[in-house]
């Protein structure tokens, strides 16, 4: 039962009958709970948007020059994303360190968007409490900020970690398991961009 | 090949930062059409309605699937990955799609028939029906109409009366005695304004019946003219 040098190191071992790593298992279990988390969110939104007795409504108030930014932002991070686990796996730490700064950069410039969307929505009226579309809009993207701005710290403490060698170059699983969490996080995003805003847009 | 291990779940350690390129590129591309259908001169190209929805928003989903498919598939590798894994996710992905999925279209099928009803009741309406509500003076002389009065008074009573007073003079909603009405006062905008509701007030065609809306629209109806003490002043035009 030989492992080898390169991929993951001791003391994480596979203690599981699968011989896959119990993290990368773990995370893949996550994201699939954050499905029908999202999954929820999102389908409580589109039962609630159009019933409001009162206050703004999504026609009302939804700018698609935000949203488009917004979009690109998070899909070039995710881009940048698998070029840092790629340069992890080819032990280029140091490209590997720009990239996920790369990819924390957009992220946070993305919630610093949404911030701004938020308090503009505000001041045409729209609160968390004012009528079924704001309560259900702000919980569903509010959730998918707070899972990005989660995102952004857990990649500077990647970088931090391999900056300090606490992460060795080759050991690139823990870059990727970020990987897969940041690339959910703009899945979760195109489903919004399209089924939220795009379709209102449509009509 | 001795140095393969477990750990590795089939990916191996040679770039594949080009591919990423390309796809990045792939996706940006595919968002700009996104984008550009839904400006002229596509928008109006792909309005067709295909029944469940229009081309517009299926062509909308299909590109949105893609792009989800590639960032599922080759940005988080789950093509050619372990089985363990596209398991553990699409699973749970394919279930929240189709709860969205149904959630969405029952509500699209309730609201359809909903607007079906309404359409069918406003066709519905006799000349005489018609001629009645048309008269300045409505006469005390309604018993013989098409509504039953003593039902929609129950109805009144029980629904309206909390914020239209028992005697229709006006509470938190508008009075009904007077000639003023902020939303029409024949009988096709009476019965509109009970069904979808407006402003505060809520959507009774959600919790009445058609006919019960029929009823309570005619005992309102009934209430115009009468005297009662210290209604609530004018709201909204005065109609004939």
């Amino acid at each position: 039962m030989g492992h080898a040098a390169h991929g993951d190191h001791p003391p994480l071992t596979e203690n599981n009958s699968l011989g896959v790593p119990n993290l990368k298992l773990a995370m893949w279990t996550l994201l699939g709970g954050e499905c029908m988390f999202f999954g929820s969110l999102i389908a409580t939104y589109f039962f609630y948007k159009d019933k409001s007795l009162s206050g703004p409504i999504p026609t009302d108030i939804f700018s698609i020059e935000i949203t488009t930014i917004s979009t690109f932002l998070l899909l070039m991070s995710s881009v940048t994303m698998a070029f840092a686990v790629d340069r992890m796996k080819t032990k280029q730490a140091g490209q590997a360190k720009l990239f996920l700064a790369a990819t924390a950069i957009m992220g946070a410039t993305f919630v610093g968007f949404q911030v701004y969307e938020f308090s503009h929505f505000a001041h045409m009226g729209l609160g968390l409490g004012t009528n079924l579309f704001g309560s259900s809009f702000y919980v569903m993207t509010g959730f998918h900020g707070a899972h990005v701005t989660v995102g952004v710290i857990w990649l500077t403490a990647l970088i931090g970690f391999i900056h300090s060698g606490r992460i060795e170059p080759g050991r690139y699983l823990p870059v990727e398991l970020t990987g897969l969490y940041w690339h959910f996080v703009d899945l979760v995003w195109i489903v919004i961009f399209t089924f939220v805003y795009l379709l209102e847009f449509a009509k | 090949m001795s140095g393969h291990s477990a750990a590795h779940d089939g990916q191996e350690e040679h770039s594949h930062f080009k591919a990423y390129a390309i796809w990045g590129g792939i996706l940006t591309a595919v968002t700009v059409v996104e984008l550009v259908v839904l400006f002229e001169p596509l928008k109006s190209a792909l309005a067709m309605d295909l029944g469940f929805t229009s081309l517009l928003n299926l062509t909308l989903f299909v590109l949105s699937f893609f792009k989800m498919g590639a960032v599922i598939g080759l940005f988080m590798h789950l093509k050619g990955d372990r089985r363990v894994y596209q398991i553990l996710f699409m699973s749970p992905f394919v279930m929240a799609l189709a709860m969205v999925t149904v959630l969405t279209a029952m509500v699209a099928a309730h609201w359809k028939a909903f607007e079906h009803q309404e359409a069918e009741l406003a066709h519905n309406m006799s000349p005489e029906d018609r001629k009645d509500w048309d008269e300045p003076a409505f006469s005390a002389a309604y018993a013989d109409l098409k509504g039953d009065y003593s039902k929609g008074k129950a109805i009144y009573d029980l629904n309206c009366s909390a914020c239209h007073r028992a005697d229709g003079g006006g509470l938190t909603g508008p009075a009904m005695t007077d000639d003023c009405y902020l939303h029409g006062g024949d009988f096709t905008s009476i019965h509109g304004t009970i069904t979808n509701g407006v402003n505060q007030m809520p959507a009774w065609g959600s919790i009445l019946k058609k006919s019960e809306i029929r009823d309570v629209t005619y005992y309102i109806r009934s209430l115009r003219g009468t005297k009662v003490e210290n209604p609530k002043a004018c709201e909204g035009p005065k109609v004939k």
